[in-house]
This record gives structure tokens, sequence and C-alpha cells, in this order.
């Protein structure tokens, strides 16, 4: 039994099992938060962060506002923990919490530009940042080439991992769309990284 | 197919986790001083303990279940496991080793239920367990000299083993069959892992390896979605496998699919000429080939022919039941008399599909209030290039309301007694009412309420598919656009 054991922990993780691992630790956090444990708090952000800034980025396309959706996320994940019932799917309840202060902001946003200044000002802001180069060709594709709802498809199912059907769940579209818009949308990011990579 | 886009998944997600910035501490802060902030009680419920109880033994058993689960996952990989999966109408799935032998049997949909029930083939040889239950689908009713297709999807760690049980198989069955007076037709195919198919299979309540094959055939066909395919039965989609020029990948056709369920091609045209009171030496460019038709809103369609000509300089198109005759569906269009089109090409086999030209349509800014409202159809132009003709009825909306249903959301919310504290209102805050002791009363199924609202949202409330912005909005789109097939384009008319 303990030779099983120890196969089990050595062998290298799968993407399915990391999921599974993470999604443990979620609902483990939620439930101590829920029970006032205050230090829960860094395990679900360790956790989380990730998945939620990339949400939200893909729906307000600017950093500041990410950020700020994020901040306000796991504040209410804190304040509302004890509601959460434990079904084995943490990262979705937390993300449903993410798009609303999403689209929250976006609709504050949508009062004062256009979406090209959205996108203008994303990429002045990552043009500042340290890393640059070769490794920030995907992202940027990603946000120039694809539509609102193609660039929320790949984020949830790239960077959360979600299932599609987890997608069509939380953006309230049908499993087929959600299929149709994910594979137009790695195509169109193939494409656009084979015609860059020739240009070079 | 999941293999080849992990490269640019991985590289996204390695990206965001770059670029996500630390705040914790910022939150931190916001807990520790806003005193709004604390974490919320929930209102009291009166539960009786023992509940609690059963749910928390529950619980436990199930965490156990699920840890010896994974350990006997992870340590059974080193054995050679063959699923092998069966669809007629009833759907079975027979897993065997390497000696050939069944260790596993799963029905895949409720007709496959009852095939295996009353049935014990553990421990046997797959050759006398093939021979079980292809006796019981013919005792049963489910394959005759009518309707005699059979799918086989192999999936297996290994290549060299999978061709070869797909070969045993194959040969097993149309020997079966034979004995039973039955000529075979069977598709195979095979299979491997992938999540976008059994999500689909999952959806639409099929096996794995009929979702696949009709995920193929509407790639290959290019006229029909995925959905629309479903309610098709095996027989029907092997009668629609013959029509198309080339197979999809991987799979194979073994003998011929029985139409005697149909009338001849001859009958089905004969029906479309009284029609239009004809002839047939009077008629031009005519084509003629199977089909599926299924209408808006119904349940199943039928199988059809798709006949075609020009007669007095009108183009007449007509879906005819494939088993009696009966004009389902006629369209007509007058041609120009000086240049008649060119005689229809085969379809090509790399379209878009119509499941991708309909998401094109919606970006364009068509809404409509449902799929059933898209009339999308297939078509050739004089030079031979193939494209999506997209027409919406002109009542339904191009670029929706959606604004309009946000406000009523937040009268519902606010008159709702209710502290729903897993779906945020739509401005993002969580309101409780105004009555904070707010009595449940006796809801023993306040949890099961609270699974709901965080399993599906409330579909007309704040889960409002996020608007478009793509399309243009300050002016309307046209009710009909044209979409290239081959490369998705939009073409300017």
């Amino acid at each position: 039994m303990l030779s099983l054991l120890c196969l089990t922990l050595s062998e290298p993780k799968t993407a399915k099992e990391i999921i599974a691992s993470r999604d443990e630790l979620l609902e483990s956090a939620i439930s101590r938060l829920a029970n006032g444990d205050k230090d829960a708090l860094g395990d679900l952000y360790e956790n989380a962060r990730v998945s939620v800034y990339s949400f939200a980025l893909s729906i307000v396309k600017n950093t500041q506002d990410a950020e700020d959706v994020m901040h306000d996320t796991f504040v209410a994940v804190y304040k509302h923990a004890k509601s959460y019932t434990p079904k084995g799917k943490p990262l979705a309840w937390i993300l449903t919490i993410a798009k609303n202060f999403a689209l929250k902001a976006l609709r504050q946003r949508s009062r004062f530009s256009s979406e090209e200044e959205d996108w203008e000002r994303y990429n002045d802001q990552t043009n500042d940042e340290a890393e640059q180069g070769e490794k920030r060709l995907v992202l940027m594709e990603l946000l120039k080439t694809l539509s609102e709802q193609e660039r929320q498809i790949i984020t949830l199912h790239a960077v959360s991992g979600l299932k599609h059907r987890q997608i069509a769940e939380l953006l309230d579209l049908p499993l087929s769309t959600v299929l149709s818009k994910y594979n137009r949308a790695i195509k169109k990011l193939r494409n656009e990284l084979q015609e860059d990579a020739s240009d070079v | 197919m999941s293999n080849k886009n992990n490269d640019i998944e991985n590289r996204l997600k390695s990206e965001f986790e770059s670029i996500t910035p630390n705040n914790l501490d910022r939150i931190k802060a916001t807990v520790d001083s806003d005193a709004s902030a604390k974490i919320l009680e929930l209102p009291k419920k009166k539960r009786p303990i023992y509940k609690k109880f059963v749910c928390a033994v529950a619980a436990m058993f199930v965490l156990c279940a699920l840890g010896a689960a994974t350990i006997l996952s992870t340590t059974s990989g080193s054995e050679l496991a063959t699923i092998i999966s069966l669809d007629v109408n009833p759907g079975v799935e027979l897993t065997i080793n390497e000696k050939d032998e069944i260790t596993d049997t799963r029905a895949t949909n409720s007709d496959g239920e009852s095939i295996l029930k009353g049935l014990s083939l553990d421990g046997k040889d797959i050759n006398e367990g093939l021979d079980i239950i292809i006796d019981k689908l013919v005792d049963s009713g489910y394959i005759s000299s009518d309707a005699n297709s059979v799918l086989v999807s192999v999936n297996s760690s290994e290549q060299t083993s999978a061709k070869k049980i797909e070969n045993l198989v194959t040969e097993k069955i149309t020997a079966t069959l034979s004995k039973n007076g039955v000529e075979a037709s069977i598709i195979s195919q095979i299979v491997e892992k992938d999540e976008e198919i059994e999500e689909l299979a999952e959806e639409y309540k099929m096996s794995d390896g009929k979702a696949r094959l009709i995920n193929e055939l509407a790639k290959k066909d290019g006229r029909h979605t995925f959905d629309e395919l479903s309610t098709l039965t095996v027989n029907e989609l092997s009668v629609l496998l013959n029509e198309t020029k080339t197979m999809p990948n991987d799979v194979k056709k073994h003998g011929k699919v029985s139409k005697k369920d149909y009338i001849s091609s001859d009958e089905a045209l004969q029906s479309a000429l009284s029609y239009v009171n004809a002839q047939k030496s009077e008629i031009k460019n005519l084509s003629l080939e199977l089909d599926y038709l299924k209408k808006h809103g119904e349940n199943s369609g039928s199988m059809v022919y798709d006949v075609r000509f020009i007669f007095n300089d009108t183009e007449y198109r007509f879906d005819v039941g494939a088993k009696n005759g009966e004009i389902l569906k006629e369209k007509s269009d007058r041609v120009d008399e000086d240049t008649p089109p060119p005689p229809k090409k085969p379809r090509p086999q790399n379209t878009i599909g119509k499941e991708m030209a309909m998401d094109i349509a919606q970006n364009a800014g068509f809404n409509p209030s449902s799929d059933a409202d898209f009339d999308i159809e297939l078509e050739c132009d004089d030079d031979g290039n193939w494209y999506y003709d997209v027409e919406i009825p002109s009542d339904a909306s191009v670029n929706g309301d959606n604004a309009s249903t946000e406000s009523t959301d937040e009268t519902n919310c606010e008159t709702n007694c209710e502290t729903d504290l897993t779906r945020p209102y739509p401005d993002g805050s969580f309101r409780p009412s105004d009555k904070d002791d707010c009595n449940h009363g006796d809801d023993d199924d306040d949890d099961d309420d609270d699974d709901d609202r965080y399993e599906q949202g409330d579909r007309d409330d704040y889960h409002k598919p996020l608007p478009p912005s793509d399309g243009d909005s300050s002016h309307r789109s046209p009710e009909k656009i044209r979409i290239d097939a081959i490369s998705g384009n939009i073409i300017k008319r």
C-alpha cells in the first residue's frame, strides 16, 4: 500500500491532476475562511489569482481595471465564503464573481473611452514592464485578433483549465457555440503566430 | 486534437503567470480595515443535527472513494487495455485486456442498458462476447436487413493493437450477422481521448465514438451542425457517409449500407417532377443526393433526397422524404434566361462548417433570438466558389437589445427577500435584503436552491451573453450575408 502511495507521489502530475489538486486547495481555503481562519486568504489568493486576473483582463482589456476587479473579487470571496456550497468547482464560483465585477468596470469605463483606447492603454502598460520580447508574443496576438467571446473562452480554457462545458455555463452560451468559437480562436492564434514568425 | 493546442495554451498560461500582479497585501489591508468586509454569517437555518452527521459521513466516504480511485487509476495505466465501443441504436462499451478477454462492460445510452441486462460477459473471450451481444441486438430488432449498420470505435493506447482489434471485431460482427441472415455494414474508427468529444458526448448523451463520428461528418459535410446530426441513427449516419466522396479521418467502411427503407432516387425525382408538372426531358441541371432535414423546433428529422433542377426559367429545390416521397420543403428562384448556372460541383471537403458560419454571422451583428432563426445554406456560385448564405427572418433582432433587461434584474433582486450570496447583483455588489433577519422558514431545500443558482444561474438575469462589440452597433446590419465556405471571410455583395 505504501509503495503504491509512493508511486503516485513520484509520478509527474498531468494537467488534470494539477487542476484537481488546485481545486481541492481552493475548496479547503474557502471552508477555512468560512470558519474564520483569515490566513486561508493567502492560500486562496495563491491558487486563484492568475485565473481571476487573466479572466478579468480578457473582459476589461486594461491592467488597471483588471487589478481592481481582482481586488474586489477576493474581498467578496472572503466576505461570502460561508455561502459557498462545496461542489468541487470552487474556481467557477470565484470566476462568476469576477465576471460581474469585470462587467461593472466595463460599463463604467465605456462611458469615457472607446475600444481602441483600451487596447492602446494595455499596450503602453505592458511595454513598461520588465519582461518583453518573444515571451509577450502570444498574449498580444490574443488580444488583437480575437472577438470578445473568443478571447474569454481561450483564456478560461488555457489559464484556468475550465472545461468547455463549464465555460459555456459561466458565459451563458451553448456548448456547441463555445466549441466552435474555441476552435476558430485557436486557429486564428496559430495563423497569427506563424505569420509573425515568418516576418521576423 | 487537444494535444496540438497545448503548446499555444501553455505559452499563454505562462505569460499570464508572469504578468499577474501580487496584491495580497492590499487585499488583506482592505479585509482587516473595512468593517463591512467581515465574513458574513448565513441566516440561521433549522437543520436537524443528524442530517449534518449523515452529510459529513457521506462526504468522507466520497473523499475516500475518490482517493482510492486516484491511486488505482494511476497504477493501472501500465496494463494494456483496449476499449471497444459499439453503436447501433443501443450503445455498449467493452474493455478487453492483452489476452482479448472482456474485463468490463458499460452501456453508453439507455437502450444499451437494456441490451446488457442479464448478460454476464466479464472474463469471456471477445469473440464470444461479440456473438452474444450481436445475437441479442438482432433478436431485439435493432439490427435487420433494413437497418444493418454498426459503428465500431476502438480506443487503445497502442496503435498496432488498435488496428488489430478493429479488424478482429469487424470480421467477427460480419460473421455473426451473416449467420443471422444479415449482410453487415460496418463503420469502424480508431479514436483517441479528446476533451471536446467527451464533452459533446456527455451533453448529447451518446457514446464518445458516435460523437466523434458525427463531429467528423459535420466537418466533412459542411451542411450540418453537430446538433442537427445528433439525432441520426447509425444507419442514417452511414447512409450520409456513403454520399461523401472521401471518408473522414480514420473512418473505414465495410459492406454496403441498406437503403431498403428508402424509395429510389428515380422515385424521388418523379415526386418532385409531378409537383411542378414537368417531364424529365424538360428539365436542366439536375442534381440529386441524400441529405438530412430537421425542421426548426422539431425533435428529430428525416432522411430526404435533395433534388434540384431548372424548369421554365426557374430553379427548383426540393427536399423529398426518403421513405415516402413526400415533398417536405420546396424553394424556387427565377433564373436568368440567358445564362443558366453551370452544373453543381462536388462539395468541398474542407469547409469551415455550418457551426462556424453561424458564429461568424453572429460576430457580424446577427443576433437571432435562437439558433433556429438562422437560415443557412451551403451554395456554389458560377465560378465554382462555395459560400454560406445566411439569412435571418426580418422580425428577429439584429444587435439585439441586451441592455434593457439589466434594469429589471435589479428590481427583481430587490423585491426578493432572500439574501442570495452566491449570486451577485449585476452591479457586482452583494446586497442583502433590508430585512437582515429574514425568515426562511422550513427550508431543508435551501442548499439545493443555492446549488441551482450557482450551477445554472438564472438565465434571464445577470448571466447575459456578453454583447458582441465587433459589429458596429450604430447601423443596422443587412438581413442577409454571404460567407466564403473555405476562408470564413464575409463576401461583400
